[in-house]
């Protein structure tokens, strides 16, 4: 799951889970490896032990690839379902539309899809017109990695983004060990700002 | 007046020396073989400045130096485009600088293994996973361009190859011309984790002065050495 916020990542992973591309060289290279012996015999043939990472943890992944190798592909419509939720751009009552439309095949994104309904709501009632508000389902996913939940950028053509945030609770969880407050939090560009006041 | 650095002492010294000699620009160290300065013969107004390699880049930065040969790994790592132009790749002095773990890791083949390991290895230890190196910038961008993330770096000024078995770092990323110390010190090099191949390049400062004759000197130089006609 740490891959959604790398998108080149993610889709390379996507592809190979859904059987579209075909495995690396190099773990081509580590499955052929691992025929040879059980993990704990290669760990012992591979020579002097050395570095805190411990012969245990090397042996639960070498196993976990494995496992994973020998897992049947993601079925084509899951995976065609997911490719679709990644591109999805619409304004945001008609992409609310469509991921309600979707939502039966694709259960999980259920309680995620009433979220951005509460929250198209409450913009609406603060008199946002959502008809023609833009949303990406993949945006900020290159360059916010600590947001988790709904993410924002104010935007203009020709300027970096004026101001942009969303919400971050797990990183709060993170950082405090366990116990956690709803998080939200933004950027505004004070310069920028001002340029466009200028030009108005 | 356009001042060179060239490296001091070592085969470094004099492959660069062969280089110049090669397209008829004579350098030679003047005096005794202990006396730091040299005369250049076969072109006028060129003064060699002789410098340790590691520190030709800091002077090509503060301008003190027109001109300097040493390695790119070192100019990449420490200087950025602004402040030096490449003007020739010498060919000689090759090392690559390379990212190594532990031979014992059978778990991990390539840079995208690491990144699994490394985010594995944070949440059984509690700590990032520890990569020593004195190519701070080099290795941060080049991890950062595959996506990964959960590791740091430690910074090892020399003897990096035994800062695993010592427990300061679960691996490495440093120079290596062959390979030996590494299988010394049973370490293997990730399949795709060449971050720089790095030579021996001339530089040319785009921090010094450049008058008017020495952009003429170096048009006179440049054509000697089958260079472009200026230096950036």
């Amino acid at each position: 799951m740490r891959h959604v916020w790398r998108p080149s990542r993610f889709k390379a992973l996507l592809d190979r889970f859904a059987g579209r591309a075909p495995v690396p060289a190099g773990r081509v290279a580590l499955l052929e490896r691992f025929k040879a012996g059980t993990p704990a015999q290669l760990i012992e043939d591979a020579g002097t032990f050395v570095g805190l990472r411990s012969a245990e943890e090397i042996t639960a992944r070498a196993e976990a690839l494995v496992a994973d190798a020998e897992t049947p592909p993601i079925k084509a419509t899951e995976a065609a379902l997911l490719y679709d939720l990644l591109s999805l751009e619409a304004p945001a009552a008609h992409a609310l539309a469509h991921l309600r439309g979707i939502t039966p095949m694709l259960p999980a994104i259920g309680p995620a899809v009433d979220r951005f309904a509460a929250r198209l709501d409450a913009l609406t009632a603060k008199g946002v017109d959502v008809s023609t508000l833009a949303f990406e389902a993949s945006h900020g996913r290159t360059a916010l990695e600590y947001y988790d939940g709904f993410v924002f950028s104010f935007l203009k053509d020709g300027m970096p983004p004026i101001a942009s945030g969303g919400r971050y609770d797990a990183l709060t969880a993170v950082l405090g060990q366990g116990a956690f407050i709803p998080a939200v939090g933004g950027v505004i560009r004070p310069g920028l700002v001002a340029r466009l006041k200028g030009a108005a | 007046m356009i001042r060179v650095g060239v490296p001091s002492k070592g085969r470094l010294m004099q492959d660069c020396f062969d280089w110049f000699g090669a397209r008829g620009v004579v350098m030679k160290r003047a005096g005794s073989d202990r006396e730091y300065s040299g005369v250049v013969e076969g072109v006028e107004g060129v003064v060699p400045v002789l410098l340790s390699a590691g520190e030709i880049p800091r002077e090509l930065a503060a301008g003190r130096i027109n001109l300097g040969v040493t390695g790119s790994d070192l100019v990449r790592e420490q200087l950025g485009e602004d402040e030096v132009a490449e003007v020739a790749k010498l060919g000689f002095g090759q090392a690559d600088l390379i990212i190594a773990v532990p031979n014992v890791w059978i778990d991990v083949e390539t840079v995208d293994d690491l990144d699994a390991a490394a985010a594995g290895f944070r949440k059984t230890h509690g700590h990032r996973l520890r990569i020593a190196t004195k190519y701070h910038r080099l290795v941060r961008d080049f991890l950062q361009a595959q996506g990964v993330a959960d590791y740091q770096l430690v910074d090892s000024q020399g003897a990096t190859e035994g800062t695993v078995k010592n427990g300061t770092a679960e691996a490495i990323a440093d120079i290596t011309s062959s390979g030996e110390t590494l299988r010394a010190n049973h370490l293997r090099i990730l399949s795709d984790g060449l971050i720089h191949s790095s030579q021996a390049v001339l530089w040319a400062s785009r921090v010094a002065e450049w008058s008017a004759e020495d952009l003429a000197v170096y048009a006179g130089l440049a054509a000697k050495l089958g260079v472009l006609a200026r230096p950036f």
